[in-house]
């Protein structure tokens, strides 16, 4: 039997009208996005992990110190160049006879001020200045090989540090560190997942709706099929078989769509997320089982999309209203985990809870906006007077249809959308701590250099250094105090604001407000010949650069340089026109510096990324908005063409053109604003329930204001795109189905 | 005349056949929420018979034969077929009854409008296993049997109105149904095309001891039946509407 439906299927999928053709089209076009998607969601965490066993396999390994090689790894830490990541592996030769170390991918480990690079950093450096002044310190003397590199874009350098370069770890041999996790990695990851859902839940939403929109279309025909003594199964096997037809090949072209994505990109565009492209390259049983697995859900799609009541008389007399209070209920449910989620205990669950919370509220309202436009058209039926605005109001009322169901797929949309950014913004925040550039011509930064290679002279000889004060730490009674030991006239050089009543003679505190608090040295500050400070409890729980770097300092003039631990620390101006350049330049000549900038980064150029996200969420935002559109438009077309009989009506009683015009805009500028309005408030509540508990998630009022207008505009556009087949009717065709 | 000599015979086939129940309906009743649709009919049709029902616009009739079609599940009472009950069976079973040994056909056509005229009535052969080439020669025979060979390979959009309700008759002809089931087969049809489609309808019932249930509203064609009931408000009239003049 199943062949035999299957030849009836094939049969029945061959010829197709105009409509199902273009309903076909679609279909295709989202079996084929979903199967390129999901191929490369599939091949994504295979590529990550790909990427983190790389990342392991070029750690160092400390754990044994008896090779005599030193090296170490400076991850980027937070510190970008030129918006780009660098990772540097700094090699230093201890004993000439110990260097029994190899790294991977590069011939031999370089001398004292030689690097080997990455292709993509030798590429960058060229146009880069920033990456230029970075390498500056340094001969490339050769090129890191694949077998080297985490990622085919990764920008990496192994650089030769003089021997007696200190805190350089002993290595034991490469590759059973393990690394730390990688921020950005994470963001890509969640990223990679937004995309996904972002595109796919609009495209699987479009197969099921073309199915039941074909299905109600093809009423006659389902009819048919169950009168020659087909059972309703039996019916969805032939349904499915027609539109396996469609998806098969639609599949096959996913799958080249995902093999040429694979040829063609070594990276997702805009991002620093590399991978090579062996790595994205899923084993051919898995395509075959994606592929597989794709047009199962199709083909499941467009079984539950089938719709056989509408075909034949049935016994129901009212429409079930179990969808609209699963809804409501999911509603409630979802706000009561808005709301309590912030006070679940720390961990996995609060978040969990958040999104499902999330999750809840978008399905009630997709499952109860048809109950919305229906109590939106009701109260609006009881105010106009016009006949047209009338009977589409009312047939709102009893039949919000499939076009108000679809409208709850844009509902959907608005939230996955808004959420989205402010998940966006959350992560966004947590990376670019800026400042808007040219509000001041210099910055403070405080140098860290754990090998201990920079001197203040260097510092002060570095182009772009406008002033240096090294850094001292005292121990005080209950905690470390960081110390800025120089003469009033460094101080002065590190500051941007006067500094009344400096002197050199006296220790004092650096405010906020740039006067030194001055303390009775002989009663309250005790320096015993063993440097060690004796200060009163107040002064040991000072917390230093929590707003600005020079905060809370002790300044201790007559001091001079004090050992200030395993590290140097400076505190430096440099000028912010150059600042990027002026850094790179102290990391060449030191490159474990590291640096900060307090919560004031106004030279971090860590935006690519950011832009990056923003950009390919918008790219996907648009897209799905597309297809929903799209699936807009073809549904309320069918539902049209349904309702034709009904606004036939009007006509036959002499409605003139303009009331058919109304008729259509209730039937379809209602339902889509109403429910878009709705979905923008729900979104608006939802980020506000978050942003109490996060204020970073919080998104601004012109955010939902543009989704409104767009969603309006969506309205606008979809209201036009049917009006010929809705006022087809006036001419008097007779209903008819086209298959 | 001949018409009539054909009814007069067919009155002494009925008698004979009356201990040959093919279809059985006991107390059928039909409820839409609270509209009572069918209350409490009984019915029998013997093999080789055919009775003909009337009745006027939303008297049950259709709902009738979409139950003894099994297409819809009767609030109460049961229906069978050849002895054995089927309205409790599940719709797979049903389904397959239907295609097996029903032969169903509306006013309305139902013609799968992506098929030929010939692959629409090639359809329920197909269906049951038979191959390609018998199937095809048999719908050809079909066809040219109500006179319209000529449309095999014609698409829905090139026939008339009339010719697709005789390819529909063909389509629940073609593989020689026990039983036939047809809401108003003619009423698309000239007088001359109707008394051609049901002829064929009645040498199929005659030639296999088919049984035949039609509604219809056409006086002619009930008196080409044996037997004419009248449904009103849902209940069966167990007069032959023909005595009242039908």
């Amino acid at each position: 039997m199943i062949s035999r439906l299957a030849w009836l299927g094939w049969r029945l999928g061959t010829r197709r009208g105009y409509g199902p053709r273009l309903r076909m089209a679609l279909l295709f076009i989202g079996v084929m996005l979903i199967t390129g998607v999901t191929l490369l969601g599939a091949a994504g965490p295979g590529a990550m992990q790909s990427l983190q066993e790389r990342a392991e396999s070029l750690h160092l390994d400390y754990r044994k110190s008896d090779s005599g090689v030193l090296g170490l790894t400076i991850d980027a830490d937070g510190r970008r160049w030129g918006g780009l990541e660098v990772e540097r592996v700094l090699i230093a030769l201890a004993d000439p006879r110990g260097t029994s170390i190899e790294m991977p991918g590069i011939p031999e480990l370089p001398g004292e001020g030689e690097a080997y690079v990455s292709p993509e950093l030798a590429s960058e450096a060229r146009e880069d200045p920033i990456l230029r002044a970075l390498l500056s310190e340094y001969r490339v003397v050769g090129t890191i090989e694949p077998d080297g590199l985490v990622s085919p874009v990764e920008l990496r350098a192994v650089i030769g540090v003089p021997a007696e370069t200190r805190f350089l770890e002993p290595v034991a041999g490469v590759g059973s560190g393990t690394p730390p996790p990688d921020v950005n990695r994470l963001l890509n990851k969640y990223f990679w997942v937004l995309l996904v859902v972002l595109v796919s839940v609009p495209a699987v939403a479009l197969i099921v709706l073309c199915a039941r929109l074909g299905s109600r279309q093809r009423a006659g025909r389902i009819a048919a099929l169950r009168r020659l003594g087909l059972s309703r199964r039996r019916v969805r096997l032939v349904m499915a078989t027609e539109t396996m037809l469609v998806a098969l090949p639609a599949a096959l072209v996913g799958v080249g769509l995902y093999l040429l994505t694979a040829s063609v990109f070594d990276r997702v565009p805009g991002t620093q997320f590399g991978f090579y492209r062996s790595d994205l390259l899923l084993p051919f049983p898995w395509i075959v089982g994606v592929v597989l697995g794709v047009l199962m859900v199709v083909a499941a799609s467009a079984v539950a999309g089938v719709k056989l009541d509408e075909a034949l008389p049935g016994t129901s007399a009212r429409r079930s209203r179990r969808s609209r209070w699963a809804g409501v209920g999911c509603i409630a449910a979802g706000i009561v985990g808005l709301v309590l989620w912030p006070d679940l205990p720390r961990g996995i669950l609060g978040p969990v809870v958040s999104w499902l919370s999330v999750g809840a509220v978008t399905a009630g309202f997709a499952l109860s906006s048809h109950w919305l436009v229906a109590g939106v058209s009701r109260v609006a039926a009881g105010l106009v007077r016009s006949g047209g605005w009338l009977v589409g109001l009312r047939l709102n009322c009893a039949e919000p249809g499939t076009s108000s169901r679809l409208t709850a797929l844009l509902a959907v949309l608005i939230v996955t959308i808004a959420t989205g950014a402010s998940f966006l913004g959350l992560f966004a925040s947590g990376l670019n701590n800026r400042t808007p550039a040219g509000e001041s011509t210099s910055v403070v930064v405080r140098v860290s250099d754990i090998g201990r290679v920079l001197t203040p002279e260097r510092v002060a000889e570095t182009t772009g250094v406008d002033g240096v004060v090294p850094v001292a730490a005292l121990e005080g009674d209950r905690d470390t105090i960081l110390t800025l030991a120089a003469p009033c006239r460094d101080l002065r050089a590190i500051t941007d604001r006067p500094i009344d009543g400096c002197r050199n003679d006296e220790a004092s505190w650096l405010s906020k407000s740039g006067a030194p608090v001055r303390l009775n040295s002989s009663r309250q500050v005790e320096i015993p010949s063993d440097g060690t400070l004796r200060l009163p409890p107040k002064a040991a729980t000072l917390e230093v650069g929590s707003t600005d770097l020079l905060d809370g300092y002790l300044h201790l003039p007559t001091l001079g340089v004090i050992d200030a631990g395993p590290m140097i620390q400076y505190v430096v101006r440099v000028n912010a026109a150059e600042s990027s350049e002026t850094l790179a330049r102290l990391s060449s000549q030191a490159p474990s510096a590291s640096f900060d900038f307090g919560d004031k980064v106004a030279v971090d150029s860590d935006t690519q990324e950011y832009v990056g996200h923003m950009t390919w969420l918008t790219i996907a935002s648009v897209l799905a908005a597309f297809i929903a559109w799209l699936g807009l438009v073809i549904s309320i077309s069918g539902e049209t063409e349904a309702r034709r009989h009904r606004l036939r009506g009007l006509r036959l009683v002499g409605a003139p053109a303009r009331d058919l015009r109304r008729a259509h805009f209730a039937t379809v500028m209602v339902p889509l604003t109403t429910v878009a309005v709705g979905a923008t408030v729900m979104a608006k509540l939802i980020n506000f329930v978050n942003a109490i508990e996060d204020d970073r998630k919080a998104l601004p009022y012109v955010f939902f204001l543009a989704l409104v207008m767009l969603s309006v505009a969506i309205a606008g556009l979809t209201t036009l795109a049917t009006s010929p087949s809705a006022l087809r009717q006036r001419a008097g065709d007779p209903a008819r189905d086209d298959g | 005349m001949e018409e009539r000599s054909m009814v007069g015979s067919h009155e002494q086939n009925r008698t004979d056949s009356r201990d040959d129940t093919l279809l059985t309906c006991s107390n059928v009743g039909l409820q839409y929420g609270d509209i009572e649709v069918l209350a409490g009919v009984s019915l029998d049709v013997a093999r080789g018979e055919i009775v003909a029902l009337q009745g006027a616009s939303g008297s049950g009739k259709s709902s009738l034969l979409h139950i003894v079609a099994g297409l819809l599940s009767p609030s109460g009472g049961e229906v069978r077929f050849a002895g054995n009950r089927y309205d409790d069976l599940s719709d797979a079973r049903r389904s397959d009854l239907r295609l097996a040994s029903f032969g169903v056909v509306f006013q309305s056509g139902d013609l799968i409008p992506e098929l030929s005229m010939g692959e629409n009535v090639e359809v329920p052969l197909r269906l049951q296993g038979v191959s390609r080439q018998v199937a095809r020669r048999r719908a050809r025979e079909q066809l040219d049997e109500l006179g319209i060979g000529e449309l095999y390979d014609r698409s829905r959009s090139q026939v008339s109105g009339g010719q697709a309700q005789r390819v529909a008759i063909a389509r629940a002809l073609v593989h020689e149904p026990d039983l036939i089931l047809a809401d108003e087969p003619t009423g698309a049809l000239d007088e001359e095309n109707a008394s051609t489609a049901i002829r064929a309808m009645l040498s199929l019932v005659r030639g296999r001891r088919a049984a035949a249930l039609v509604v219809t509203h056409d006086g002619a064609v009930a008196a080409m039946c044996d037997r004419v009931l009248h449904v009103r408000g849902g209940r069966l009239d167990g007069t032959d509407a023909r005595a009242d003049g039908a």
